[in-house]
């Protein structure tokens, strides 16, 4: 029964949406608002549980004295809601963003710059080696800005119709993407709902 | 010319109209359009099929519901895959919302494969917020960073958990991610851990360059990659049965694109002629 309810509900919040495609209209804005609202109230559960599970319980219960570090960082993050207290979370938010910056620059460097560059020494031996060490070559000097000089214009050109390229593909795989969502959508609306074929 | 200005002055809705009937056709009666199976997913393939029974494998299940229908295929082919070879699976998830994903394909493995035995060979781990801190921790101090698994279990009543020391006991990295790389760059540092990844389409240029480059040994995109891996294990399903309706989107979008820009340019010259028309009149 509750599984016939959930299925009827989301065909209801499916429809609401492809509403749209005729007109904007009330269904479709009450989908949205439901849509956004109940996003966000997942998100603060998973929060809280997260809090709960990772710092709360090995404080209290555990003896992990530790997690009262993050803990009392975590409930400076409120004082945002002050005016006359807000400069208190700055600590903690400094604290993040130096943190996830510091994980992810050191980590970048080796795992993407380090290991991209490597991946263009290649032996110029076939086309599509040939195709790919000029793009890439041309792409980078696309980027020096202080470079004006008249014979570059054309490795510029090069580089600038490369990214293009690339830009279609990624565009072309959006599409892609979005079909695929449209079409999950569609297997639901078909298949559970209606229960037209299997 | 009138009927190229009609056209191009034609109700959105009619067009979205035919995007769905054409889309909807195909899941109703199967036009059986044929599917090459590319070498990059025979690739991905040959690696998981590589490992051999008993290898430690992380399975990590990282997207929200938004991308279920190009990421949820993909789980279920590479969870079969994973299950057929035998090899010991970790799972874990580090968005808020996959886990659902994670506990659906433990309980298929756990109730289609009698080998599988819950804390024996495959284990299933909660949460954990951090992102790309969190998958840092993984490589620092994968032991230290749970004390419950999914469904609330101390992680030191299972089995298999006390048999891993740390994220380099394990052989192979298997992602199925709503496209970030911020997995990558943590689990590119552990020794010896190849990387495998699968991820929406929307997602293919961030990762694909990760591929080419050799840091990652198997990938798959999208439905389209879903649909080449289920016919891969023999296990034709939902990304299969869309793929009909897939190709015909594209060869409508295809069409619009073409049908649009020889109108735009037809409209141009047109309007042009007129314009050099009305100056050798002199009426400019």
């Amino acid at each position: 029964m509750s599984a016939t309810l959930g299925i009827w509900l989301a065909a209801f919040l499916t429809l609401g949406l492809f509403s749209w495609m005729y007109k904007e209209n009330p269904w479709f804005r009450l989908v949205e608002h439901v849509y956004v609202g109940a996003a966000l109230g997942h998100l603060a559960v998973t929060g809280y549980q997260n809090v709960l599970d990772i710092a709360w319980k090995p404080a209290t219960q555990q003896g992990k004295y530790l997690m009262w570090v993050p803990l009392f960082m975590g409930v400076l993050l409120f004082s945002r809601w002050s005016r006359k207290y807000m400069w208190v979370s700055r600590s903690s938010i400094g604290f993040l963003v130096g943190t996830l910056a510091a994980v992810s620059m050191t980590n970048a460097i080796r795992a993407q710059l380090l290991s991209q560059v490597a991946a263009t020494m290649m032996p110029l031996d076939s086309i599509n080696n040939i195709i790919f060490f000029a793009v890439t070559a041309s792409a980078t000097v696309y980027f020096i800005f202080t470079l004006q000089q008249k014979w570059a214009a054309p490795i510029m050109d090069l580089g600038k119709y490369g990214m293009m390229i690339a830009f279609g593909a990624t565009f072309g795989n959006t599409v892609m993407s979005r079909i695929s969502l449209f079409t999950g959508r569609l297997q639901f609306l078909l298949f559970e709902w209606l229960k037209l074929g299997n | 010319m009138a009927l190229i200005r009609k056209l191009s002055n034609i109700d959105v809705r009619i067009l979205y109209l035919i995007m769905v009937i054409a889309a909807i056709y195909p899941l109703l009666r199967p036009i059986g359009l044929p599917l090459p199976i590319s070498d990059r997913a025979r690739d991905a393939y040959a690696a998981i099929e590589a490992l051999q029974p008993g290898d430690l494998v992380f399975f990590g299940i990282d997207y929200s519901p938004t991308q279920e229908a190009e990421m949820w295929p993909q789980t279920l082919a590479v969870g079969h895959h994973l299950a057929r070879r035998g090899v010991r699976i970790v799972m874990l998830n580090m968005i808020e919302g996959a886990f659902r994903y994670e506990e659906r394909m433990r309980d298929i493995i756990l109730a289609e494969y009698p080998e599988y035995k819950y804390g024996e060979n495959i284990i299933a781990l909660p949460f954990t917020a951090g992102r790309e801190a969190a998958f840092q921790s993984v490589v620092a101090d994968f032991k230290g960073l749970y004390t419950y698994d999914l469904a609330g279990n101390p992680v030191g009543s299972l089995p298999l958990w006390n048999e891993i020391r740390g994220a380099s006991d394990f052989k192979m990295y298997v992602e199925l991610a709503d496209a970030p790389d911020w997995w990558l760059r943590p689990m590119s540092q552990v020794p010896g851990l190849q990387l495998w990844n699968g991820t929406v389409a929307s997602g293919a240029s961030t990762m694909a360059p990760l591929y080419q480059s050799g840091q990652m040994i198997g990938f798959i995109i999208g439905m389209v990659g879903a649909a080449e891996y289920e016919f891969l294990v023999g296990k034709p399903g939902m990304a299969a049965a869309a793929m009909d309706t897939q190709s015909m989107g594209h060869v409508l979008i295809i069409l619009f694109v073409v049908l649009g820009n020889i109108g735009y340019q037809a409209i141009k010259a047109d309007e042009s002629r007129a314009k050099a028309k009305r100056a050798a009149r002199g009426d400019v």
